[in-house]
Formats: structure tokens, C-alpha cells, sequence
């Protein structure tokens, strides 16, 4: 009686360690063809929409995980994904690492995105400078005083080190440097939001996203002039943290895989990227 | 040869572990059977020391490899450029990768720590509560329902710390980070407690009612039983129970990601801080990382401390065992 159904969990373990993605490398078994996307976990709804309506059309399955930009990229290296969806550029290194393999891949940019900062909601908060915001996720300043006159402490929110989100946000807002310790990394952008909205002493910064109980943050980078993340914002490129969301092909991709990330780049695809609250691609030129 | 033979085998009774000569064909197959599933048992653990080992080595014998990761800067403090003074950092995705796992450690071992002293002591009373009481028809559910709290998926505990327990402790405890060690290891001693519990119940009940009756014979209260004769018999099981919820402390993932906020911070005596432990590290950061990178290499050390701290923690469990069991019969 239950050896059967041991067995059979067993059988499930093992293939499940065995490492290759039943979707892994496009395959042609029977009619449908497969993809596999990895990557970003911002983009991964949108990514999601784009494999439902991409299937419809076309006699192709399309698999969607997320894990972060370096997770896809990494997929991308060790050959368990198509492509890779990421919120940043590859880096120099991945990309040495992968024409060292014989793969050089190609670069897409699909949509734009950008990085919001969010504050609970009912705080008033007239905008935060770059080197404001540096100095919080630095560890330099810890208090609430010059921002909104508060005395109480800044609770510091962010991204787990495999999100393009956290990367990115170290490369354009920190120069590089380090996150101080005391800066709490969180597992999504859902779960940021959801953590400033239940402490007003709380900041943090993820990708767009609905803000029940948030509000974003106006930001100025140089001038006076602090600028909320909003549609027309991103698209003129004036909102400090916006920042383009790209799609990497393997090497020598499969035909499903070119055809896919041609069909995000049509209309069809820009109208869901828009529909999924991000900004489409041609509207910004 | 084989009068000498059958004399022994006349002489000493047959070896459990082997079956006889005569014994029907089912019988050693079942043998072979059950042998062949021990040894997949022990390959494995060997294997993933092999494997886990294999992917952490070169980290301490490969000569590039010191260049990008020198052994010293993943245990002593250093000033990196943009510090004030030098100090244990974990920063392992950005210009300069900081691989120190000083932090972590003492992550795992805050949280894991405050788990089973907050843990162990409710799953321990309630072992020998129970026993005190003389619920023994009540046990027959008691024990049962309790063992189901402790088949409950972490994931669920660890939603339901984040969602009420974090919120309930912040503003019960003034505490300034809403995610923090001591939520984590309040979370994770619901999960613990049962364990301890349903162990240290078996253990009591496993006294032998000669030493209870002798006690009871001589006048001794229920309480007194309990706390001088029960529970002294029992402290192997106890004991063992401890170890386990150390150990189950220690390798739990789920609920720590969720609730402890993840910060590396260097504060292994304030509990309401954050903390960010081994195994939510290697849970969050493995999946992201190039295989046979630095990073990865730094990962499966990391999981290779996990696996001598569980076999060092196996291993003391053991021996305080048996050395509490042989100063038990001693007395007996």
C-alpha cells in the first residue's frame, strides 16, 4: 500500500534533481515546441501574459520562471534556459562567461521599467534626493529628521542580491558602493510594498507595482525639481531611476525563440507590456 | 570444516543481522533487499558530502581562485574602500564581492539559539505535564494533535509570522525592526516545540514503571515522581529531543527568509535585531549564481559548515546519550 506511492514520490525526487527543465532547451516533440524564459522576477508577469498570447498564436509552449535577472542569466549560462529576461545589462563578466562558452548571446531591450521608492501612505514626504536616498541605504544617515521632521529611525527595505532591482539600484543610486548591513533584503517587490505599508518608519525601494497602503516617492537627482514615477515621467526618461528591461538569447536560438522576442517588439506585444502597467518601447523614442 | 562448523553455530545462538542456511529464498531476498536500500541510504549522504565538498575545494586549493577570494577575507574583519573601519561584510553581487561569513554564522546560530530557548523548555514542560496530569486517555488525541502542529509546512508558519506574529511583537514589544531574530525564532519555535514534545513524551513514557511504582511505594507525590524519577530516566530521550530541535533550528529555511529580515549585521547578542542565517543564503543567493564562479564556491562552503556543524551536533547528541544511559543502568 505504500510502497507504490513511495516509489513513486521517489521517481518524482529524482527527476526533480536531476537538473534539466522538462521545458529546458527548445525542443520539437510531436507538434508543439517549447520554450523556456527564466529570469526577472519584476518582469515576470508581463513575461507571463507574453507566453499566454505568444501560445495562442503560435504552436508553442512558453514556461515562465522567475528568480531574479542574475538567476536567468545564470540559466542562460549553464544552458537550463532560451532566454533570459533581466532588469539590468548583462554584465562584463557573465558576458566573457558566455563567449567563453562559444555563446555570445544577443541583447533585446522589450520595455521600460523603472525603480520606485515607496513610503507608507499618509506620511508627507515632498520628495527625497539621490544623495538623500544614497545616504540611507549607505547606512550614513538613519533618521527620518531632515526628511519629513519626524525623530524616529529609517527602517530600511530592499531586494534580495540575485534582483536586477538591487543591482541596479547599487549601480545608479549607491555608485557602487555597499548597502550597509542593516538594510533588510526582502523576496519580491510584492513583499517590499507590503512591508513599508505596515510601518510608517519604513523605506524601500522595488520594481512598479500596485501601491495599495504605499505611496512613491517623488526623487530629484540634480536639479530642485523631484519627480514621481509616473507614466509620462518614465517615458521622458526625466525620472531618475527608469531604466530599460531586456530579453537575452541564447546562442544560436531556436526558431521559436527568435519569433518570440520578434512578436514582443510588434504591437501586440508593446500593447500588454503597456497593459501590465509598464511602459512600451516606442513611445519613448 | 563443516562438523566445526555446525558445533559453533550449536554453540552460539544465530546472528540476527544473517539470514540461516535453510532460510526460504523470500527471506534472503527481503535480506538483500533491505541491504541494498541501507546502502542507498549511506551513498547518498556520502555523495552529496562528495559533491558538496567537490564544489567548495577549490576555494582553499585553487591558485586563482586566492586571488579572487584569499581564504583570510571570508573570516577576519577588513576595511574594504568606502568603510570607516575594518569589519565582517557580506556583500557577494556588486564591484567588489565581499564574501564574509562571519555574519552569517552568527545568524544562524542567534536565531537557531533563541528557537530552541524559547522552543525546547514549552515542548519539554509539556511532555512531563502531560505525564503529571495522568491525561492518559486524553494523551491518545493530545498526541496526535500536537504532532500534526508540527507537520505544518514551514511556508505556512512562516506566512502567518509575517502576516500577524510580526505586526502582534512590534507593537507588543516596542521592537524598532518589524522583522527581526526574535520573530523569526518565535516562528520557529512553534515548529519546534512539537518536535521536542512529541520525543521527550516518548522518552517519558518509556520509563520503566518498576522505578514509578517503587517511588509511589514509598510515599513520593506525583510531582515528585515527575521530577525526580521520570524525568531523570528519561534525560537521554530529552536530551536527543534537544539536539533535534537544534538541529531542525538550524536547517530551517522557509520561515527565516521570510520573517528575519535578512540583513547581515554583525549582532549576535541583540535579538531584536535582524539576521540573516546560512541557510537563507544559500536558499536566495544559488539560484542567481554562475556555477564554479567564486560566489558559487563560497556557497557550498557555506552548506559544507552546515553539514559539520549537523554531524558535530549528531555526534554530541550521541554521546551525551550514552553517557547519561550508562550513568542511568549505574544507578539502577
Amino acid at each position: 500500500m505504500l510502497f507504490p506511492r513511495r516509489a513513486a514520490l521517489t521517481v518524482a525526487a529524482l527527476a526533480a534533481c536531476s537538473g534539466r527543465y522538462p521545458g529546458s532547451r527548445s525542443r520539437r516533440d510531436g507538434a508543439r515546441a517549447s520554450l523556456l524564459v527564466r529570469g526577472s522576477d519584476t518582469m515576470v508577469l508581463l513575461a507571463r501574459r507574453w507566453a499566454e498570447a505568444f501560445a495562442a498564436n503560435n504552436r508553442c509552449d512558453v514556461e515562465v520562471a522567475g528568480g531574479g535577472s542574475g538567476t536567468g542569466i545564470a540559466a542562460l549560462l549553464n544552458g537550463t534556459a532560451d532566454l533570459a529576461m533581466s532588469s539590468r545589462r548583462m554584465h562584463e563578466r557573465e558576458r566573457r562567461a558566455l563567449e567563453a562558452q562559444g555563446r555570445a548571446s544577443s541583447e533585446h531591450v522589450v520595455a521600460t521599467d523603472a525603480v520606485a521608492v515607496y513610503a507608507a501612505s499618509g506620511l508627507t514626504i515632498a520628495a527625497l534626493s539621490l544623495a538623500q536616498l544614497a545616504a540611507i541605504y549607505r547606512g550614513r544617515a538613519t533618521r527620518w529628521t531632515p526628511i519629513d521632521g519626524r525623530d524616529e529611525r529609517v527602517i530600511p527595505y530592499g531586494r534580495e542580491s540575485s534582483s536586477g532591482t538591487y543591482a541596479f539600484f547599487k549601480e545608479r543610486v549607491l555608485d557602487s558602493l555597499d548597502f550597509a548591513a542593516e538594510v533588510q533584503s526582502l523576496p519580491g517587490t510584492a513583499s517590499v510594498v507590503e512591508a513599508v505599508a505596515c510601518d510608517p518608519r519604513s523605506l524601500g525601494y522595488a520594481g512598479l507595482a500596485s501601491h495599495i497602503g504605499v505611496q512613491r516617492v517623488p526623487l530629484s537627482a540634480d536639479g530642485p525639481a523631484a519627480l514621481a514615477p509616473t507614466k509620462a515621467n518614465i517615458l521622458s526618461g526625466a525620472y531618475p531611476l527608469s531604466r530599460p528591461l531586456y530579453l537575452y538569447l541564447a546562442a544560436r536560438p531556436s526558431a521559436q525563440a527568435l519569433a518570440f522576442v520578434r512578436w514582443v517588439l510588434t504591437a501586440e506585444g508593446q500593447a500588454i507590456v503597456e497593459r501590465e502597467g509598464f511602459c512600451p518601447l516606442a513611445e519613448r523614442t | 570444516m563443516q562438523d566445526v562448523a555446525h558445533s559453533a553455530e550449536a554453540i552460539e545462538p544465530p546472528s540476527p543481522l544473517r539470514t540461516q542456511r535453510g532460510a526460504p529464498w523470500t527471506h534472503r531476498a527481503a535480506e538483500h533487499a533491505i541491504r541494498a536500500c541501507a546502502s542507498v541510504t549511506i551513498a547518498a549522504v556520502v555523495l552529496v558530502l562528495a559533491f558538496v565538498l567537490r564544489e567548495a575545494l577549490p576555494l582553499f586549493f585553487d591558485r586563482p581562485r586566492h586571488a579572487e577570494v584569499p581564504l583570510g577575507s571570508l573570516v577576519l574583519p577588513r576595511q574594504w574602500t568606502g568603510y570607516d573601519h575594518a569589519t565582517f561584510v557580506w556583500q557577494p553581487v556588486g564591484g567588489v564581492a565581499k564574501f564574509n561569513i562571519v555574519p552569517l554564522l552568527l545568524g544562524s546560530l542567534k536565531i537557531a539559539t533563541l528557537a530552541v530557548l524559547i522552543g525546547a523548555p514549552v515542548g519539554v514542560a509539556a511532555a512531563i505535564g502531560l505525564w503529571q496530569l495522568e491525561l492518559r486517555r486524553a494523551r491518545r488525541w493530545i498526541k496526535p494533535a500536537i504532532e500534526l502542529l508540527a507537520s505544518v509546512p514551514s511556508v505556512v508558519v512562516g506566512a502567518w509570522a509575517l502576516g500577524t506574529l510580526a505586526g502582534v511583537m512590534q507593537s507588543s514589544l516596542g521592537l524598532l525592526w518589524r522583522l527581526n531574530a526574535l520573530t523569526a525564532s518565535v516562528a520557529l519555535a512553534v515548529m519546534i516545540a512539537p518536535l521536542v514534545f512529541t520525543i521527550s513524551d516518548d522518552a517519558i513514557n518509556a520509563v520503566p514503571e518498576e522505578l514509578t511504582e517503587a517511588a509511589f511505594a514509598l510515599g513520593a507525590r506525583r510531582f515528585e515522581v515527575a521530577l525526580k524519577v521520570v524525568v531523570p530516566a528519561a534525560l537521554p530521550g530529552i536530551a536527543a529531543a534537544l539536539v533535534l530541535g537544534l538541529g531542525r533550528a538550524i536547517g530551517e529555511t522557509m520561515i527565516v527568509v521570510m520573517v528575519s529580515g535578512n540583513a547581515p549585521v554583525l549582532r549576535p547578542c541583540d535579538p531584536t535585531s535582524s539576521a540573516r542565517t546560512v541557510t537563507a543564503t544559500i536558499a536566495t543567493e544559488l539560484g542567481e549564481v554562475v556555477q564554479r564562479s567564486p560566489h558559487w564556491s563560497v556557497l557550498f562552503m557555506l552548506g559544507a559548515v552546515l553539514f559539520a556543524c549537523t554531524l558535530a551536533l549528531n555526534a554530541i547528541a550521541a554521546a551525551i546519550i550514552a553517557r547519561l544511559t550508562r550513568r542511568l543502568r549505574g544507578r539502577s
